[in-house]
């Protein structure tokens, strides 16, 4: 059972949307999670470094014939910390309709 | 687009969160599917390690078979763009697991005896190609289980 932690990091809505698309895989590219989340390479570059300062995401340059591809990959504590953050804010969400 | 929501405390934004992270996670799970060949070619690659013992080319076959699951493996991803979850022991995927591989020891080894023991040639690569069948289904048995486990994990 998650414990919840309410994530600072995680809680912005592009790194959550961030965070959840790659909690479902592996790893994904950098092109396809760009393209799932509608934002600029600039947007997702800057957030992708912030969760990997925090030690959240692995940036991963494979070199193939003829371009290199870019992949990223939740650390096993970035899956930690968002089902932490998850159950946070499932938390948060039934505070609504506990009776008091 | 960025944080549209800020309280810590408010049930309200907190439901809109999980929203987006469910919608994202939904998203992420739709990627994580493998070619239509990745099952098909793995399948193949132990039918031909099966065939090899009708041909006594089992040595050079066996060595080259981890060197093409991996190119197959390699091949995928760079295909879709995605590592789906390797989740072959997980509990919705355990049974299937298992299944193929007792299956796939008891083939290779009725295969082996009734190539050595009765003399029946050819009965390695009629075992081969029941094996690449059962590759197939069992392949997307475990990845239509991981994603169903997957979603209600999600949505749990």
């Amino acid at each position: 059972m998650t414990q919840p932690a309410f994530d600072e990091v995680i809680h912005p809505e592009n790194r959550l949307r961030l965070c959840a698309i790659l909690s479902s895989v592996e790893a994904l590219a950098f092109a396809e999670v760009r393209e799932a989340l509608a934002v600029s390479d600039s947007v997702l570059s800057k957030q992708a470094k912030i969760l990997q300062e925090a030690g959240y995401l692995t940036i991963r340059k494979e070199s193939g014939n003829r371009h290199v591809r870019v992949w990223l990959e939740l650390t096993p504590r970035g899956r930690e910390a968002l089902a932490g953050h998850l159950a946070a804010l499932r938390s948060i969400a039934q505070l609504a309709s506990s009776p008091t | 687009m960025e944080n549209s929501w800020r309280s810590e405390t408010d049930p309200e934004a907190a439901r809109r969160a999980l929203a987006v992270a469910d919608g994202a996670s939904a998203a992420g799970a739709r990627r994580a599917v493998r070619p239509w060949w990745y099952h098909p070619a793995l399948g193949g690659c132990l039918a031909l390690v099966f065939a090899s013992f009708s041909f006594d080319l089992s040595t050079p076959v066996v060595a080259a078979f981890v060197v093409l699951v991996v190119a197959i493996s390699a091949g995928a991803r760079s295909a879709t763009g995605a590592a789906p979850h390797r989740s072959y022991l997980s509990r919705a995927t355990r049974g299937p697991s298992v299944a193929f591989v007792v299956l796939t020891v008891a083939l290779f080894a009725v295969g082996l005896v009734l190539e050595r023991a009765a003399d029946l040639t050819g009965a390695m690569v009629v075992c081969g190609l029941a094996v690449l069948v059962l590759t197939v289904i069992t392949g997307r048995r475990v990845d239509r289980a991981s994603a169903e486990q997957r979603a209600s994990r999600d949505h749990g």
